[in-house]
């Protein structure tokens, strides 16, 4: 597999990160590096294995239904980088 | 030129009416200051971690035995990954591979033939935080955020509107009869995406769009009805449907593609490392459809097999929930299914009604209804006078129909002997109409009785009264 | 720095609860330490104020006559655990103004326990890294050498440790973060097993990997923070409702086997280490210990593996910070994307956006089964192995690092040289085992060289007893 900018912009997009040329440089690097490594994978039957969907092995982890204290707003909005009284304020999303 | 056909497929999403979230404990509720219902958790800080509400999967898996599912014996949790202002984490926490339910299938009546859709799956997620948008800024709410939503996707086994949308009114009220939702489109709590396509008979079906987010009965409705004309123009002129994702406005009525940064898409779905996988026995699967309430298609039968109603009132007394449990309740009570039926439908479901254009309010108890019902057919209470002892009743559950007809005063008077006295009053007070009536007008007959009630404040039994009239006046 | 700072947890903790020094006095003399190596960068935040007041009610609970695990006694926090009112960075400008809302559920144990908590502890950004040189305020000092790496991600955690700014500290170990940091200043780090400590408040990385755990100066006083942090927690789905102390207290060898996995002692690895080792080993032979050979076959996969699952896992995890709910955001941001994409290009370092592209690309549409899937069978086959070799012996031991401390900037050039630094801690993670570092002697320039005890899942006590019987009486080379 060859890694191409093509790939790194694409990926870089859904990373929403921009990257400068020499980053994208940069980066097919660390990708064809890491695809190097990767290819320690290739020495077993994939189709003979299943794989860990999780660590553990314990199963329905609940809680029941019912409400908790309510969690004052003001210390949660007052984390936001820009809000209005009540919410969370960004610039106007265009669908 | 042969007329095409539309092949139809919906994914329909339905708040669940659990007290809590999905993934924490903030309330569930519709309708509060934005953002008092939320917590570090639904709100996506650093650090957090998720629990499952345990009665979400439970109403989920009830759901899917209303409506045949076959319920997977193990299920799990997918990250779908995506920015957007009203997904806090950044993903929406949902089953990809593995739903809790598989398959099922919803009959129901449209334009008078039988009808079957068959569902693909429903699964578990959480719903997105809201987007309030003025002048240059969009604000955002997450109390929505979190909140249990069912998504139940269907096979393309529709083909017109009214399909679609006699479907989504049979799915809603399987939902409510089930009690895993109140399905109301008011408020957000059930919304549908189309897919869509067009296709000449015994031809492969053409590309199709996604008109995403339909939140009411209607609007479903009329989009799909603007994307098949859309569609057909296409073709007509010779052009290509493009595989998109569509928006439609419900103000102007026409529907428009969204930028292709949504068609490009990728979720990049992976195992929820946070959650662990949701087992279940076929003990816990029966325990679950023990809880199952009979539901409308089987109610409506049962009142025309079983208490010999006529098919529309059996299909009135079933439209809700509310009103099929408590005509149920009142039967069961001891009331006369037919007079119970008629009073229901008449007298409750017009003072329900008024309480909201999404479903209905019922202020009154099965009990109190059967024993309001019995005092008008003991000839205690006219049913004039029995809407002001309902009213009393109206949501004060701890009301008995006996103490407000007597604390009303509305007890009515069965002694023939007083009315006699007082009807004969009336006519010598009244000769003109005792005239017009022996001379064959039956009409001032109820001039009579208008007249009598007026006097007694209509405390009188009208039956009595009728006979009394018109006996005296042939006299 | 006063004498009482080089105290062992155990000590200043009973000098405390006798009423030998009051808390406030070991909590000024622990906040003068942290300003006379202010150089070494061990600490992001210090909460001195916060701190004696906390010191302040200790004295108050140990003059009305209480007693607590912890009580009066200062201990830092990795800066990835979050402290209610305390602002918790991760060491990224993209939290550098974060005060989270919240105390994680081990913050809670600690209070509750009576710690004194001094500071936030530096490390690699968003705990991606094994150097501490990926902070984005300052890198971290090695202790013992400070023209030398400290390790990382727990770097701050683990020199805070050793150089007398706190008497034990918590780290988070996702690949060898807790253990390879230990190894490097030559204290004892315990990562534990997947799910005996809650993950609630430990600012996520890779969620199937981290795990918080405790750094000491010795093996009792790592087990006395451990204790106190360990539990279940009804608000971390993964976190254990069962026995924890599967494994047993002793101070015999006496029937204990120890294994020796071959993989862990390739023929490349250093030789000083490889006989501070064999001089471990045949410590615990000499005293009554069986030694079986054993190996993990999976072993060579293990380093993919973990950087395809880990990389994944965060990618996920870091895509909320996104200048709106919390954190920084860049100035001038006309639109929604510019927002995403400019404060996700300001604020991330170049490390941590290396893991977020890896993490989607191996995701991504076309690549999930070739990398994903695969990494997800490999950790099948790498846990299956550890069990099988487990099964045979109460604990493996091997090196907790190939090297020792390396000089600050010599792996600026190729990270994946770097990475290749966690081969022998990744499989520990992958596996979801408990696993300790401690000193096993020095090398030629007098750096620390770490062992690495690996044990059965919830049988942390079974290392620690080997680790501490090896402290007493173990000669390092």
């Amino acid at each position: 597999m060859e890694i191409t900018t093509e790939t790194i912009r694409h990926t870089a997009k859904l990373s929403r990160i921009t990257l400068s040329a020499e980053e994208e440089k940069g980066m097919e690097k660390h990708f064809a590096a890491m695809l190097e490594q990767v290819k320690t994978l290739d020495t077993f039957d994939a189709s003979a294995v299943s794989a860990t969907a999780h660590i553990l092995s314990s199963v329905n982890v609940f809680r029941d239904d019912v409400p908790g204290e309510p969690f004052d707003r003001e210390k949660l909005l007052s984390c936001a980088p820009e809000r209005d009284e009540d919410s969370y304020v960004v610039p106007r999303v265009v669908e | 030129m042969s007329e095409y056909i539309a092949t139809i497929g919906l994914e329909v999403h339905c708040e669940l009416k659990t007290e809590t979230k999905l993934f924490c404990s903030c309330r569930n509720v519709f309708g509060a200051a934005p953002n008092t219902n939320t917590c570090p958790v639904c709100a996506g800080h650093p650090g957090v971690l998720p629990v499952i509400n345990r009665k979400a999967v439970e109403y989920t898996v009830r759901a899917g035995c209303a409506i045949g599912c076959e319920i997977s014996r193990f299920s799990k949790w997918d990250r779908k990954n995506y920015f957007y202002p009203d997904l806090p984490k950044a993903w929406q926490t949902s089953q990809y591979d593995l739903p809790l339910c598989i398959g099922g299938s919803v009959t129901f009546d449209v334009n008078g033939e039988e009808k079957t859709v068959r569902l693909n799956r429903i699964h578990l997620e959480e719903d997105a935080g809201k987007l309030v948008h003025s002048g240059n800024c969009t604000t955002v709410d997450y109390n929505r955020c979190g909140v249990p939503l069912m998504e139940c996707v269907t096979e393309p086994d529709m083909h017109s509107a009214d399909e679609a949308v006699a479907f989504l009114e049979e799915l809603a009220s399987i939902f409510r009869y089930s009690g895993v939702s109140d399905c109301r489109m008011q408020e957000g709590s059930i919304r549908a995406d189309v897919n869509l396509s067009l296709s000449r008979p015994g031809e492969p079906l053409g590309t199709r769009t996604e008109t995403k987010n339909l939140n009411s009965f209607r609007s479903v409705r009329r989009a799909i009805e603007a994307e098949i004309k859309r569609q057909t123009e296409v073709l007509e002129s010779g052009g290509k449907v493009v595989q998109e994702t569509r928006h439609f406005d419900d103000n102007t009525g026409t529907g428009y593609g969204m930028r292709s940064k949504e068609d490009a898409q990728d979720y990049r779905y992976f195992p929820e490392p946070d959650l662990m996988p949701v087992v279940l026995s076929d003990a816990d699967i029966e325990r679950i459809k023990a809880d199952l309430p009979e539901l409308k298609r089987a109610r409506r039968k049962r009142y025309v097999s079983e208490l010999g109603l006529s098919d529309y009132d059996a299909s009135q007394l079933t439209s809700e929930p509310e009103i099929a449990d408590l005509f149920d309740g009142a039967v069961k009570a001891g009331a006369n299914a037919k007079k119970a039926a008629n009073y229901v439908m008449s007298e409750i479901m017009r003072k329900g009604k008024t309480a909201g254009e999404d479903g209905i309010a019922i202020g009154v108890t099965s009990v109190q209804l059967a024993e309001l019902l019995s005092l008008v057919d003991k000839g205690e209470i006219n049913l004039v006078s029995s809407r002001d002892v309902l009213d009393k009743m109206w949501l004060n559950p701890n009301e008995s129909a006996a103490k407000a007809v007597d604390e009303l005063g509305l007890r009515q008077n069965n002694d023939a002997g007083e009315i006699e006295k007082l009807v004969r009053e009336i006519i010598a007070a009244n000769p003109g109409p005792a005239n017009d009536f022996r001379n064959g007008n039956e009409k001032v007959l109820s001039f009579f009785v208008g007249q009598l009630m007026k006097a007694t404040k209509g405390k009188t039994n009208p039956k009595i009264a009728g006979e009394l009239i018109r006996r005296l006046l042939s006299e | 720095m006063k004498d009482m700072v080089k105290k062992s947890l155990a000590e200043i903790k009973e000098d405390i609860a006798a009423g030998r020094v009051s808390s406030v006095e070991v909590t000024e003399a622990v906040l003068e330490s942290i300003k006379e190596q202010e150089d070494l960068g061990a600490y992001v935040t210090v909460c001195a104020e916060r701190a004696m007041e906390e010191a302040r009610a200790a004295d108050k609970a140990v003059a009305e006559g209480k007693s607590a695990p912890l009580l009066g006694v200062p201990i830092a926090v990795k800066d990835n655990i979050c402290t209610e009112g305390v602002r918790t960075t991760c060491a990224s400008k993209f939290l550098e103004n974060y005060i989270p809302p919240y105390d994680a559920f081990v913050v809670k144990k600690l209070k509750a326990a009576g710690a004194v908590i001094v500071g936030k502890a530096n490390m690699d950004e968003f705990a991606m890294g094994s150097t501490s040189e990926f902070s984005a305020y300052k890198v971290v000092k090695n202790a013992v050498d400070p023209t030398r790496v400290p390790g990382g991600s727990s770097g701050g955690s683990a020199v805070a440790v050793a150089s007398y700014q706190a008497y034990a500290s918590l780290g988070s170990d996702t690949g060898g973060s807790i253990r390879q940091p230990a190894s490097f200043n030559g204290v004892v780090g315990l990562k534990p097993t997947y799910s005996a400590v809650s993950r609630n408040g430990l600012v996520a990385f890779a969620s199937s990997l981290d795990q918080i755990g405790p750094i000491a100066r010795n093996v009792a006083d790592c087990r006395t923070v451990y204790d106190v942090i360990k539990g279940h927690d009804a608000g971390d789905s993964t976190s254990y409702a069962g026995d924890l102390d599967k494994g047993a207290d002793f101070t015999s060898l006496k029937g204990r086997k120890i294994g020796v996995a071959k993989e862990f002692f390739p023929a490349a690895l250093n030789a000083t280490i490889r006989a501070a080792l064999e001089k471990a080993i045949k410590f615990y032979e000499d005293n009554g210990a069986e030694i079986v050979e054993t190996s993990i076959g999976s072993f060579d996969m293990a380093l993919a593996c973990y950087y395809i699952l880990s990389s994944a896992e965060a990618t996920s995890n870091l895509s909320r910070y996104d200048g709106i709910k919390y954190g920084r955001r860049a100035e001038g941001c006309k639109t929604l994307d510019e927002i995403y994409y400019k404060s996700r290009t300001e604020f991330f370092g170049a490390e941590v956006k290396r893991r977020i592209m890896l993490g989607n690309f191996v995701l991504s549409s076309g690549y999930y089964d070739a990398f994903y899937l695969r990494a997800s069978k490999a950790r099948t086959l790498i846990k299956k192995d550890f069990d099988n070799a487990l099964a045979g012996c109460d604990a493996l031991i091997c090196p907790t690092a190939p090297t020792t401390a390396y000089k600050l900037g010599s792996n600026a050039g190729d990270t994946t040289a770097a990475y290749l630094g966690d081969v022998f801690t990744v499989p520990v993670n992958i596996a979801g085992l408990p696993a300790l570092s401690v000193n096993c002697g020095y090398d030629g320039d007098g750096l620390p060289i770490g062992m690495q005890l690996i044990g059965k899942p919830y049988c942390e006590k079974t290392l620690l007893s080997l680790a501490e019987i090896y402290e007493k009486g173990g000669e390092r080379v």
